[in-house]
């Protein structure tokens, strides 16, 4: 990523004793340091289809105001992950719902993966993402931070503003779906 | 975390697309102007507003009935109401899917598309969504290989064939051994050098006997023996085939000899193999199989006799009697890749230049550009 040397130092700088870490953040430099990182979740929780770059851009449209106060590269990535989570659970809901009703027609992931997937990767992923996409928006998120994203027990729990004990149950309750469906193949 | 769960988030991270600058550029530029329209429209509204409450007011009172209308920001989730178009993608060149056992799908061209819907260790289904598909299946028999083409669909068993979606129907032509085309319906065997469009348009005699015939119970083997080679080789019993043309002359017929190919090519029989094929192109060179039989020859002679100069040279030939035909680009490449083996780098970069030239998007052109030296 083409990311200037003053951007880095702006958005990635660990050190508080920094005076240019203290320096209020843009909204570009922001953008331009985590919008991979972002589309990353939104990826994982979200399925690969079309939705996930506006969900980028919604997640940091929602962020901008309050980008400015936010001082260190860890508090802003934090932040952001959990306005993408929030964002992801209320468009999981709304994709619920209107799935339930309306019928929208499902997304075909064998289509959409990734263009560097091995076909048995891509089978394997389009299988999963359609059973996540049965299951609850609390299992879903649960499982996908704690498996794809590969976040620790507690780090999911803050990201999904409950409790460890409630991400575990989430975590198990999605797992036993996958294993009913995918079995021991 | 669990077997599969690894598997699946390696897998995840295999497939993430990534964000370069361009992209981020890109985006970034897109959410500036959303913003600016976001607060174009906010402004608008706020200046607006009395203007149009005073003109509702003024219609209600005219009319007698509500009226006017107020523009209403957009809220966090809404979406731009004019789409801002995607920058342009360099139009790659047709997607190979490769399996972990070797087996290839390759789109025949650009607007041709083939996904993998479904890989375990039992069955392996791949679904031709448009245009059409060349197919190399290698042999497994603890493995069905289906191709679903719309209303058909192709299963096979260590094949080469391509598969052409026309419309509703769809076109098979098989190059190397035997697959079976199921319709609803009816199914067919479709054999090497066949060619035909399905669901044909009415259901021939074949087809009514192969759907009145009983299933086939498994034979002992005093029976196999008895058997014509031809039937055990046309139920995919090729070590038996094989057994039972011991002892025995396969007459100059080029369907008997391509036949007998396959049987000695699937019972691990190469040597005898090539010898049926060099028998096959001696009988009728000018035979409208006789490219799939020097294609064949090249690949034995290549992959299993380690003769590369004598593989290069039936290549060759694949292309010469048939230099546009379904082989031409394949055969080309795999000539390549012989004179790469034989060590004669001159020959291998002279036929790569001409892949480059004569397939400037070839699904090879990757390794061809390799083997002969261009890169």
């Amino acid at each position: 990523m083409t990311t200037s040397a003053t951007t880095l130092r702006l958005v990635e700088g660990e050190s508080s004793t920094d005076p240019e870490d203290a320096a209020p953040l843009s909204l570009a430099a922001a953008f331009r340091a985590y919008s991979p990182y972002v589309a990353q979740i939104g990826r994982r929780l979200l399925g690969p289809s079309d939705e996930v770059e506006d969900f980028v851009q919604d997640v940091f449209i929602q962020a901008r105001r309050g980008i400015s106060g936010v001082r260190t590269a860890g508090a802003l990535k934090g932040w952001l992950s959990t306005i993408a989570v929030r964002l992801a659970r209320r468009k999981l809901r709304r994709r619920r719902f209107r799935q339930m009703f309306w019928f929208e027609r499902e997304v075909d992931y064998a289509e959409v993966a990734g263009s560097t997937s091995s076909p048995e990767d891509a089978a394997l992923l389009a299988r999963i993402y359609r059973i996540l996409d049965g299951l609850p928006p609390d299992q879903r998120i649960a499982w996908s931070l704690r498996v794809l994203h590969g976040e620790r027990i507690d780090d999911v729990a803050e990201l999904c503003e409950c409790s460890p004990t409630t991400v575990k149950r989430r975590v198990a309750a999605a797992q036993a779906a996958i294993r009913e469906v995918v079995g021991d193949e | 975390m669990n077997e599969l769960e690894l598997t699946v988030r390696q897998a995840e991270e295999n497939a993430d697309p990534a964000w370069d600058g361009a992209r981020v550029e890109a985006s970034l530029a897109r959410l500036e102007r959303r913003i600016r329209r976001r607060v174009v429209i906010r402004r608008t509204a706020l200046i607006s507003a009395p203007v149009l409450v005073a003109l509702g007011v003024l219609v209600w009172t005219s009319i007698g009935g509500p009226s006017g209308a107020s523009q209403e920001a957009q809220g966090v989730e809404g979406r731009t109401a004019q789409r801002e178009t995607q920058e342009t993608r360099t139009v790659e060149s047709p997607r190979t899917l490769q399996l972990a056992d070797g087996s290839t799908a390759t789109p025949e061209d650009e607007e041709s598309e083939v996904v993998a819907a479904r890989v375990t260790d039992r069955d392996v289904t791949v679904r031709l969504t448009r245009g059409g598909a060349r197919f190399e299946v290698q042999r497994n028999h603890d493995r069905s290989f289906r191709v679903d083409a719309g209303l058909v669909s192709v299963v096979v068993m260590g094949t080469s064939f391509s598969v052409r979606r026309i419309g509703p129907a769809v076109e098979v032509q098989v190059f190397e051994g035997q697959v079976r085309v199921e319709w609803e319906g009816g199914s067919q065997t479709l054999w090497a050098g066949g060619r035909n469009v399905y669901p044909p348009p009415a259901l021939t005699e074949a087809t009514e006997e192969l759907e009145a015939a009983p299933e086939q119970q498994p034979t002992s083997a005093s029976t196999r023996r008895n058997l014509d080679w031809r039937t055990l080789a046309e139920r995919g019993d090729y070590d038996d085939a094989r057994d039972a043309l011991e002892g025995q002359t396969v007459r100059d017929d080029m369907d008997d000899l391509l036949l007998a190919a396959d049987v000695m090519r699937y019972s691990r029989q190469p040597g005898r193999a090539a010898e049926y094929l060099e028998r096959a192109i001696d009988v009728d060179p000018s035979d409208r199989r006789a490219p799939l039989a020097h294609f064949t020859l090249g690949r034995i002679f290549l992959h299993q006799l380690n003769r590369p100069r004598d593989a290069a040279r039936a290549f060759a030939r694949c292309q010469a009697l048939a230099p546009s035909g379904s082989l031409a680009e394949d055969a080309l490449a795999r000539e390549v890749e012989a004179w790469h083996r034989a060590g004669e780098r001159r020959l291998a970069r002279e036929r790569a230049i001409r892949y480059e030239q004569n397939y400037p998007n070839g699904p090879r052109l990757p390794h061809v550009r390799r083997l002969g030296g261009l890169d």
